[in-house]
């Protein structure tokens, strides 16, 4: 062997021990990463009260979870909640994963906790684990694969909700802090978790929320999430302007192809109670160009706001889908962008 | 000039019947890689308004059309169409061979090019313009998105249609390429030189890789009629095979480039000739059996995953011996540096930067923290923008002059070119990484307006924007040289001469060159019949097409078929590489 064989053995041998050293000290993490069944044995020890079974299943462009055990979903009489999670901090949920259409993402992004990321294939389960942040707080996770048009508004909350009374000071502090290091720094904190905005200093606030063209509020899925005092009467104002265009998912076709605004929602302020169960505070039909008001007294740990259903939205301009059906495409889906919560603070 | 002396020069209408072919598709090429440019600049329009203003210039179905569209344009319209020209360029130039079978090419180069307008789907001209009917599916198609009765987006069936038809160009044409080696194999006394090598094991690679995607395609367009049913997640994994090859698709002719450029521009031999064959030979083994590292965060089972884990890994072994093998080439040799040398030194440093982000990645560990965020498209736009298209570019720059007989129009423009075009790269590079840094997720059309992720899309937009504008001074440069560059004689010359006396025209500083000898390749022997090493090679094809149905049995993949579909795929794999690069000389 030459000196130039010596060489390109010694180099080549040096990068197969590197990679075999990766190899075996990442070993222990690939049993608990990527959707597999095995992930369970990071509950091993938690008392069955701290565990909440919950089921995600994925549609074009929202998440369905049913949970049960710690908390047990309720949402306004229905056994589920749309792109909401509720628990409360140091429990665990132990999640699995369907979809019903095509291949999505469950996506939590809390560099600060823990990052989870599964991909939901249609005819698979998936399956994680997710430790619940201790600082109470409303925390963004998100679908992370590209499922169609109007993917970037599958967005939820995770509502790490305290097992009584309400939000701390201290604890709200922590959450706007971590978060705003997650603005400005990676690998902090969840980045997309929602603009806060605090009304604590007012005893009785008024809460202005405007919609855009796309139908969101204040330019964010989900709405910002807004903190107001223990026992203080709300008012919240919700605008939404007429939606007029094709990047607005408010604005959408009948079957003869013609353009309309959806009218047939609901907009409204909802309580999120502790153990899960989310009840009616007040509702409207939506009209739009109008600012639509709604009081309270903040008496639950945290509400809902907003349209808090899925619209269904069918493109269809001219009756060109209709007309040459799949040949030139559909485009069609549900869609929740105008939404939010509030989370309300007291000792 | 007229309008036909115009296109006399642009098509190179008066040269031989593959030049001819091969300069159609240059600029069809150049045509669908400035259109997918286009969609580019969208795509960068979209997410910097919405992030500075919180505004969205266009629907989300422009927008995502933007993102698929400029990924079909320029992966395959333009890097695909070009990698294979320049491959049939060079195959019969250097090995000197009178090209056969005309009617195979030609009807080769309309298939690629009709599907790439395929693929783009329909666009309404009448009552109301609409251009909302444009394939959105994302670069390629998840499957089973945009299919009736899976999904509520439904992607028109042109695009498949397309798909079959990319699938079909690609095979047909490198059926050709092969089958021209095939006839040199036979007349050779000598082994292929190393670049050859390259671009032999490539096309071999192409046609091996496609056999996934084909299988999928296949697959989702009888879904589509509802002619059969569809196991999603076996129709991924047989995506995937191609999915990832592709990335060593469009690098490796670039490795072949730097092993023919490294040497020349040095003049000196290759420090070692045996490893470069040897990683060729590695490249092809391993590159096409490695799909499931793409859907490492699905649940399959643990130990395949691991396997495909190690199986990453080991591609990774030719690349470090490459790094080596140039890097030794080029150590302590009197380098002139012109814009050719740029580019191929920029390639090789690219290679570098960007394939360590590609090792961290195949890691499953790690990808359970960065899978599908934006960190991932800064990994393999930086292998294409800082490793790949530097290759192409220092290639087109001694093959156009070589193929038209005239220097390049201005030194000057190149110059202008090559240093917009890097440091825009960089530039868009830097912002995607930073995004995904902070977890942005790919394809992020709304996303949260924070200042980190603002000013990481803003970098990104103003580097795209200098890089296309440098870009569209090599356009320009480009098509003065054909219609006016200054007329030189090239006939005859051997390639390593050929690249220096063009590059001389390039030169920073003018400094004398020295000549490398690359001369076209002797002949001695000529025998017909089909040899032991091309049978196995044919044997190998068919095992490939037999592993899919295992695949396609494979339920959720928790049985003994998804270890049934990877033995014999890479059974498959390993009586085409060895026995056919042999065959063909080149080992």
């Amino acid at each position: 062997m030459d000196k130039k064989e010596r060489w390109e053995l010694t180099w080549t041998l040096t990068v197969i021990v590197l990679f075999a050293f990766v190899i075996v000290s990442t070993f222990p993490l690939d049993f608990v990463v990527g959707g597999v069944p095995s992930v369970i044995s990071e509950l091993n020890g938690v008392p069955s009260q701290k565990i909440i079974q919950t089921h995600i299943t994925s549609y074009q462009y929202l998440f369905k979870i049913n949970e049960s055990g710690a908390i047990l979903s309720n949402e306004l009489g229905m056994p589920f909640y749309y792109n909401l999670i509720v628990a409360h901090p140091g429990e665990f949920l132990n999640i699995s994963m369907t979809s019903a259409d095509v291949t999505s993402n469950f996506y939590f992004a809390d560099y600060a906790d823990k990052v989870v990321t599964d991909q939901i294939v249609p005819g698979l389960v998936e399956y994680d684990v997710l430790p619940v942040p201790n600082i109470t707080g409303a925390y963004a996770f998100l679908g992370g694969e590209y499922n169609g048009p109007w993917y970037s508004y599958q967005t939820g909350l995770l509502i790490s909700l305290p097992y009584s009374g309400y939000f701390t000071s201290g604890n709200i502090s922590k959450y706007i802090s971590q978060t705003q290091i997650a603005y400005t720094s990676a690998l902090k904190g969840d980045p997309y978790n929602p603009p806060i905005v605090q009304y604590t200093s007012v005893s009785n606030p008024t809460v202005i929320l405007v919609g855009d063209q796309y139908g969101v509020f204040n330019k964010t899925i989900p709405g910002p999430t807004i903190v107001v005092n223990h026992g203080s009467t709300v008012t919240l104002s919700m605008y939404m302007p007429l939606p007029n265009d094709e990047r607005n998912y408010l604005y959408n076709y009948s079957a003869s192809g013609t353009p309309y605004p959806v009218t047939d929602i609901k907009i409204g302020v909802y309580a999120i109670w502790w153990n899960g169960t989310i009840t009616l505070v007040s509702e409207q039909p939506i009209h739009y160009n109008t600012y639509q008001t709604f009081s309270f007294n903040s008496t639950a740990p945290a509400y809902v706001y907003g349209i808090i259903t899925p619209v269904y939205y069918n493109y269809n301009p001219s009756n060109l889908s209709g007309t040459y059906g799949s040949l030139i495409g559909f485009d069609k889906g549900y869609i929740m962008g105008a939404w939010g919560v509030i989370l309300v603070e007291g000792n | 000039m007229s309008l036909k002396d115009l296109i006399m020069a642009l098509f190179q209408l008066d040269k031989d019947w593959t030049t001819r072919i091969v300069m159609a598709m240059l600029v069809m090429s150049v045509v669908w890689g400035l259109l997918g440019v286009v969609d580019s600049l969208m795509v960068r329009i979209q997410e910097t308004f919405w992030g500075t203003y919180g505004i969205l210039p266009l629907t989300s179905q422009e927008y995502y059309a933007g993102i698929t569209l400029h990924a079909e344009r320029d992966l395959f319209g333009f890097a695909q169409q070009l990698i294979y020209a320049i491959f049939i360029y060079f195959t019969i130039k250097l090995l000197n061979l009178q090209p056969r079978a005309k009617w195979l090419l030609s009807l080769s180069f309309i298939l690629i090019n009709i599907s790439m307008m395929f693929m783009e789907g329909p666009i309404v001209a009448y009552p109301t313009f609409n251009d909302n009917y444009f394939t959105a599916t994302s670069w390629y198609y998840l499957s089973p998105i945009g299919l009736p009765d899976f999904s509520q987006y439904v992607a028109s069936p042109l695009f498949f249609i397309g798909w079959i038809m990319l699938d079909a160009f690609t095979y047909l044409a490198g059926v050709w390429i092969v089958y021209h080696y095939y006839i040199a194999s036979k007349q050779l006394k000598e082994k292929l030189p190393v670049p050859l090598v390259f671009f032999l094991m490539n096309t071999l690679l192409f046609m091996i890789g496609y056999s996934g995607v084909t299988a999928a395609d296949i697959w989702d367009i009888l879904a589509y009629y509802h002619v059969v049913g569809l196991d999603v997640i076996a129709n991924q994994i047989a995506f995937w095979i191609f999915g990832h090859a592709i990335v060593y698709m469009a690098w490796l002719p670039a490795v072949g480039a730097l092993y023919l450029l490294i040497p020349t521009l040095a003049n000196k031999p290759l420090f070692s000739d045996r490893m470069g064959r040897i990683s060729a030979l590695l490249y092809l083994i391993f590159s096409n059996n490695v799909p499931i590292h793409h859907l490492y965060m699905v649940n399959l089972p643990v130990p395949i995953k691991i396997l495909q884990e190690v199986l990453t890994y080991a591609v990774v072994v030719p690349s470090m011996m490459t790094f080596l093998n140039l890097w030794a080439t080029v150590k302590g040799a009197n380098v002139n540096f012109n814009v050719i040398t740029a580019f191929t030194a920029t390639s090789f440093a690219g290679a570098i930067a960007a394939g360590v982000t590609g090792i961290a990645n195949a890691t499953i560990a790690f990808d359970s923290i960065i899978h599908n965020s934006m960190w991932v498209p800064g990994h393999f736009h930086a292998m294409i923008l800082l490793s790949i298209v530097p290759a192409a570019m220092a290639v087109l720059y001694f093959m156009i002059p070589m193929m038209s007989g005239r220097q390049w129009f201005s030194g000057k423009m190149a110059w202008t070119h090559f240093v917009g075009y890097v440091t825009g790269s960089i530039l868009l590079i830097m912002g995607m990484e930073l995004e995904g840094m902070e977890g942005l997720i790919r394809r992020a059309e709304i996303f949260p307006r924070i200042p980190s992720l603002i000013f990481a899309e803003n970098l990104a937009t103003v580097g795209a924007i200098i890089a296309q504008l440098a870009t569209l001074v090599w356009f320009l440069n480009l098509v003065a040289t054909l219609v006016k560059g200054r007329p030189v004689n090239l006939e005859g010359m051997s390639v390593g001469s050929l690249i220096n006396t063009v590059a001389m025209s390039l030169d920073l500083s003018s400094s004398k060159l020295s000549f490398n000898n690359f001369k076209k390749i002797g002949k001695t022997m000529n025998s017909k019949a089909l040899g032991t090493d091309w049978v196995l090679g044919i044997i190998g094809s068919l095992i490939i097409i037999a592993s899919t149905f295992p695949l396609a049995f494979s339920g959720n993949t928790y049985d003994s078929f998804i270890w049934a579909w990877i033995i014999l795929l890479t059974i498959g794999i390993i009586l085409i590489s060895y026995p056919v690069l042999k065959g063909a000389k080149s080992l």
